[in-house]
């Protein structure tokens, strides 16, 4: 087949100038009513939208429509666009996993679409033609070939049954974990009140409340927040269950009043992570969320299951996701590193909260103090992750340690989700001092980290040139397969 | 000497055309312009003598001096030091002189290769070529539009070879 070459039907322009001549009309009316007012600034203003930016944006529709060209064959499409600055966007057919047609009212009057062909879920490497009249956008369309339903057997399933059912006392404690915010009740709720009184607000409730002694209000307050919180965990998490179905897909089921069901496909799975937050940490409690190839389940994004013992968290990860999870304990078994974190945490919440102290008895003004000390505990926090930030690589899997100020998370990814990886090394050592990956599970996600073995940098590379898969494809090949089971 | 090395295509990897030389030291004599020029406006304008004196006699022949280092010596040896690999699975670059920076991407990985030329990219026959990932973009060049021809062939390459 011979190369097809076209720009965008000449109707845009119509559309174009008729959108622009819209906004115009309005200015030059509004602008002609202050210079009939006799306003100086206006007259000059109207001068310049008739006889500088009229033609310049007139010219500007005419050009860019003139230079955006479109040119494919049965393998590939290539949009040349740009004025000053050129660009040519090379894309195969064979990495677009979505066409989107829009027409508004003029356009559909017109006779004319909007298509844009998106790779992935991603806005990167997305390429529209503005306009195509209906034949054209037809003919686009049938060039994106949907690749035949993936094959997906039963044996992609890592084990059928149940994983995880929670109980009456998980529910409990997944209260606690989710009731942690309960301190900040009191203040909040004072603040409520102070301003209510300010307000003059008077009424039964008011009045009652007020006659109750401050200490009796806070513990009361404290108790009603516990209470909301366990009720919405309850009804939330009630019959929680997850399970892998025989069919291949993570069946989660969960919800007293309303029951809900989540499945997804096994082969959308591209990681999991495990979440500890400081209260987590002290119960020996973490969540896990399985990063999901998104877009490609009904549900979107990725999948956080309730707060669990370490124990249980490990064992699901280890026994289901064991083909790409570290094998060793990575998570902090013990309190002295909880402790530890904490008093780090402690350093560098100190240290700026000092620096602003100071700079306040020094003199200066409330907001620049506050403003230098938001800007040295942001950069303090950033470097401390990038510090504190491990990497391993195993056969199939990619684990990520990271660790924030008071919490942690430990990724574990397949090898295939990483696209590029970017290390900072002396020029007379082979150890990196800074490694930079990036992958996609669950999104598209960037690691910055400091200290890389030169053995882990070979085998991340190797895992990349392993990769045979476009991710754009297996995307397409993923919602082709949800579609056909919907 | 580049020349040379460039058309015999070094062992460890591609290196940028000679033309890219020129186009490094256009880029940083336009990239100081606006300092340059800011701080001439700020001498003239700032009614403060040490801020005036800062601006003129300091900041302005630094600004001078290191726009003279850089096209002498940084973009040289930058330049002599750029390396890239079209590997099947993956495309190497390489940078940097005393802190050497490698990006490894997977060509299969590639979502669409944008060719760019703006004006100071133009006015040397040279292009560059940006490589859209899902998780970000990697730029390489600037090249000449043969090799980034090359570059383009290999990515489109690699996807028809995917399993479909």
């Amino acid at each position: 087949m011979t190369a097809i070459w076209q720009r965008s039907s000449a109707r845009l322009l119509i559309a174009e100038l008729a959108q622009f001549l819209a906004t115009f009309v309005l200015l030059i009316v509004a602008l002609l009513f202050w210079v009939d007012r006799g306003s100086g600034l206006a007259a000059i203003l109207l001068g310049v939208a008739l006889f500088a930016y009229a033609p310049l944006r007139v010219g500007w529709v005419l050009l860019r429509w003139s230079v955006e060209t479109y040119t494919f064959d049965q393998g590939a499409l290539t949009v040349r666009s740009g004025i000053v600055r050129r660009q040519e966007r090379h894309l195969s057919w064979a990495s677009v996993a979505a066409v989107d047609e829009q027409a508004g009212l003029l356009f559909r009057a017109l006779s004319i679409r909007r298509l844009q062909l998106t790779q992935t879920d991603s806005a990167a490497g997305a390429v529209v033609f503005r306009a195509l009249d209906i034949r054209a956008a037809s003919a686009i369309r049938s060039h994106v070939q949907i690749s035949s339903t993936a094959d997906f057997s039963s044996a992609l399933a890592p084990h059928s049954g149940t994983i995880y059912r929670a109980s009456w006392r998980e529910l409990a404690l997944m209260s606690i974990v989710n009731g942690r915010f309960a301190v900040l009740a009191p203040p909040v709720l004072l603040s409520v009140w102070g301003f209510l009184s300010d307000a003059g607000v008077t009424t039964w409730a008011f009045s009652l409340l007020g006659g109750l002694p401050r200490e009796l209000l806070i513990v009361l307050s404290v108790l009603v927040f516990i209470l909301i919180g366990t009720v919405a965990t309850i009804s939330r998490y009630q019959g929680f269950s997850a399970r892998f179905s025989t069919d291949g897909a993570l069946i989660l089921t969960y919800g007293l009043v309303e029951k809900r069901e989540r499945k997804i496909s096994v082969k959308s799975i591209e990681g999991v992570s495990i979440r500890r937050s400081f209260v987590e940490q002290l119960l020996r409690r973490s969540r896990l969320e399985v990063l999901t190839f998104k877009g490609s389940d009904s549900i979107g994004a990725s999948v956080v299951l309730p707060s669990l013992p370490d124990r249980v968290v490990r064992e699901i990860a280890r026994s289901h996701f064991g083909d790409f999870v570290r094998r060793s304990p990575i998570l902090s078994d013990s309190v002295a590193p909880i402790l530890r974190q904490a008093f780090r945490a402690l350093l560098v919440y100190a240290g700026p909260g000092a620096m602003t102290i100071l700079l306040l008895n020094a003199g200066v003004s409330i907001g620049f103090a506050g403003a230098i000390g938001l800007i040295v505990l942001g950069a303090s926090t950033i470097v401390g992750r990038i510090i504190t930030r491990r990497i391993f690589v195993t056969d199939h899997g990619i684990a990520i340690i990271q660790r924030r100020l008071i919490t942690e998370v430990d990724y574990h990814v397949k090898a295939r989700t990483c696209h590029s990886v970017w290390t900072l090394r002396p020029k007379r050592s082979d150890r990196a001092l800074l490694f930079s990956v990036n992958m996609y599970a669950g999104g598209a996600r960037n690691f910055v980290g400091a200290h890389c073995s030169p053995e882990t940098v070979r085998r991340l590379r190797d895992a990349i040139r392993l990769v045979d898969e476009p991710a754009a494809q297996r995307q397409r090949s993923l919602t082709t397969q949800s579609e056909t089971e919907s | 000497m580049h020349e040379e090395r460039y058309r015999s295509n070094a062992a460890d990897g591609q290196m940028l055309p000679p033309a890219a030389l020129r186009y490094e030291n256009l880029r940083t004599i336009a990239a100081a312009f606006p300092i340059a020029g800011l701080l001439t406006v700020a001498a003239l304008l700032v009614d403060i003598e040490w801020v005036a004196f800062m601006a003129l006699w300091v900041l302005l022949p630094v600004c001078v001096l290191s726009v003279v280092i850089d096209c002498a010596i940084v973009n040289r040896l930058q330049l002599r030091a750029y390396r890239y690999v079209l590997r099947d699975s993956t495309i190497d670059i390489r940078r940097g002189v005393f802190m050497r920076s490698t990006t490894t991407v997977s060509t299969i990985q590639v979502l669409t290769v944008d060719v760019v030329q703006g004006p100071l990219l133009r006015s040397c026959g040279l292009v560059a070529v940006v490589l859209h990932t899902i998780g970000g973009t990697i730029r390489l060049g600037p090249l000449t539009p043969a090799g980034a021809e090359v570059v383009r062939a290999r990515v489109a390459r690699a996807l028809e070879a995917a399993p479909r």
